[in-house]
């Protein structure tokens, strides 16, 4: 394509000859102006693809031509000629848009190169931006088109029901004999017809689950959740399912796990998919297990394991098994009572629970399926306060220094809350054992005040006494109901060895 | 006693054919509309002892009707029980809002259903 070049040089010499050479050793086309105004005029009316202005031109110098070629016609790319006295000029024409600068005396075939290189990188910018407009209309063509199916999907799964309802209905009233006495190869067709409509429903049930995840329409309800207690409850509801294949079911799941911060349903939906796939896919008399513990490599979350001694999937479908409608071995004879979108459900369930879900597996051996759940905020300042009772402890085992943990609970028949009494003895002891103290620490799980000291028995018990004082002063003298408030404590190395034993022996203080 | 009478709506001929038969083997009497504006004029007109109630009816739908008859201190000790194709969560929520005694999704179980009537009819 031929590119069109405006020239503007006041001198009438310097213009013919650009004009000739250009001419001459380019295919471009060449036309002159002699000034600023004369230029402007002609990029207005014209098509320009380049103009090549000399600084010192008449009625507006060369940069100010620049500057407003920029501003009305950006299209239009500018090169400035400058002296080599002139050399800012050119820094300053670059900022306001110019492409490049060419310095005079001018070397015709460098600059013919130069020219060129600017209107090819033109030329690729325009492209570029022509595929980035492209890609961007696909793409929202794409998201028009996806919603549109997840509508379809939504508004199909409605209009299927009312026709599977009177389906259902009919064959329950002639399988129940209350149109008359059927015989037993017809009670064991309708049994059948009777199987494949609930089947149906819970495809349709599925395809809206995927539909609305898929839409970003699903309702997440998050609360803090005992993890352990939702477990123990979906194992209890699959245990008939599992005792029909005599399959033993496992939990391993230590008590102390933190507590998580995710929607109920939604993680009972995941773990019954998980352990049903599981059941499902374990042959008689094989194990089902289900464990969790923390996980720290992403984040503060607890990971839950459901482990099975099934057939197991290969090394190169691992990935793919969330896939919708994905069967491992391609064939139906495994998904006689599945709908081949469960794990992918599922996968979209723990991911609008902000987890993650993977799966690891054996062929012959079995199959385990992990997905995380984040840990809830209150837990997580309790790993503060885990963090804190770890640090001090290694730091007196180093140093060989004894330490002494308090733990202090308050009990309170009266009106005030356990969250205001706590927040006003942790600011009193702050204030009595300042001086000895590490650390005063809260634990948000059963709200009790830890005290952290860097001192032996004969210390503690002087620490222990100022305590009680304190609180007598402040919670007890001159009330009618004053709180009840415990103090624990114990000393490494002199009563407990370990941090665990530590806090138990504190902990153990704080009962009876 | 005379038998109750049961307001069956749902513009679903043959769902509503085997619901009445259904329910006229259990010796009740059966009234059916096919649209919610003659729905709400049975049920002014005749009382029924409960009501069986699609929401997406020709003319006036189900949320409207039983809103209609839940907020009229002559009908409201009425039992609805909203039958319906429609199983968001918030449809659902939308139903009890509107004061619907139960929500019941499409297909169902016939027997599970009659239980259901049985217990609302000897409260």
């Amino acid at each position: 394509m031929e590119n069109r070049i405006l020239v503007v040089d006041d001198e009438k010499e310097t213009r013919e000859l650009l004009s000739g050479a250009l001419t001459r050793l380019s295919d471009f086309r060449v036309e002159l102006a002699e000034d600023g105004e004369e230029a402007l005029r002609r990029i207005e009316q014209e098509n320009f693809d380049l103009v090549l202005t000399d600084l010192k031109i008449p009625k507006k110098n060369g940069l100010q031509l620049v500057a407003e070629i920029a501003k009305s016609k950006p299209e239009v790319l500018t090169v400035l000629m400058t002296d080599h006295e002139t050399m800012d000029s050119a820094l300053e024409a670059m900022k306001q848009g110019a492409s490049d600068c060419l310095t005079k005396p001018l070397n015709v075939e460098e600059m013919i190169v130069r020219l060129q290189r600017v209107l090819d990188e033109r030329q690729r910018f325009v492209r570029l931006k022509e595929l980035a407009a492209q890609l961007e209309r696909a793409n929202q063509e794409f998201k028009r088109l996806d919603q549109m199916k997840s509508e379809f999907i939504s508004v199909a799964s409605h209009e299927l029901r009312t026709p599977l309802a009177t389906i259902k209905n009919i064959v329950q009233l002639i399988l129940k004999g209350r149109t008359g006495e059927i015989n037993e190869v017809q009670a064991d067709f309708l049994s059948m017809a009777e199987k494949n409509t609930d089947r149906l429903t819970s495809i349709l049930n599925n395809l809206l689950d995927l539909s609305r995840i898929e839409y970003g329409k699903i309702d997440i309800k998050s609360e803090e959740l005992d993890l352990r207690g939702i477990i123990e409850f979906i194992l209890s509801s699959l245990k008939p399912q599992a005792e029909e294949k005599s399959i033993q079911l496992y939990m391993e799941v230590p008590r102390e796990l933190p507590l998580i911060y995710g929607d109920r349903g939604k993680i009972e939906q995941i773990l019954t998919n998980l352990i049903g796939n599981a059941i499902k896919f374990t042959p008689e008399g094989g194990e089902v297990s289900v464990l969790s513990k923390p996980f720290y490599a992403d984040g503060n979350m607890v990971a839950i394991s459901v482990r099975d001694s099934g057939i197991g999937i290969p090394e190169d479908h691992l990935e793919r098994v969330f896939e919708k409608f994905y069967q491992v071995d391609g064939s139906l004879h495994r998904s006689t009572s599945g709908t081949g979108l469960g794990l992918a459900i599922t996968k979209g369930l723990v991911e609008a629970n902000d987890g993650t879900i993977w799966a690891e597996s054996h062929v012959g051996k079995g199959s385990t399926f992990t997905f995380t759940l984040p840990i809830s905020k209150g837990e997580k300042r309790d790993l503060r306060f885990r963090h804190i009772l770890d640090k001090a402890f290694q730091r007196a085992q180093g140093n060989l220094t004894s330490l002494t943990l308090f733990l202090i609970d308050v009990v309170d028949e009266g009106s005030q809350s356990k969250d205001a009494l706590i927040g006003l003895l942790e600011e009193k002891l702050i204030e009595c054992v300042y001086r000895k103290a590490d650390t005063v620490v809260r634990r948000e799980k059963d709200k009790i005040l830890a005290v952290l000291c860097d001192t032996d028995v004969m210390g503690a018990q002087v620490i222990r006494e100022r305590i009680e004082q304190e609180v007598q002063e402040h919670f007890v003298k001159g009330r009618e109901t004053p709180p009840v408030i415990k103090v624990g404590a114990a000393t490494y190395p002199e009563e407990a060895l370990s941090k665990r034993e530590l806090f138990r022996k504190a902990k153990g203080q704080l009962r009876g | 006693m005379s038998p109750k009478k049961i307001l069956v709506v749902d513009d679903e001929v043959d769902l509503v054919k085997t619901i009445s038969f259904s329910l006229e083997r259990e010796g009740y009497t059966v009234l059916v509309s096919l649209n919610g504006e003659d729905a709400l004029n049975q049920a002014r007109r005749e009382s029924p002892d409960l009501i069986l109630l699609d929401i997406m009816l020709p003319k006036l739908d189900g949320y409207k009707v039983c809103r209609l008859l839940k907020f009229d201190e002559r009908y409201k000790h009425i039992p609805i029980l909203m039958l319906t194709a429609k199983v968001q969560e918030k449809d659902k929520a939308l139903g009890m809002e509107t004061g619907a005694d139960e929500y019941i999704t499409k297909p169902f179980d016939t027997d599970e259903l009659m239980e259901k009537i049985k217990s609302y009819l000897s409260q």
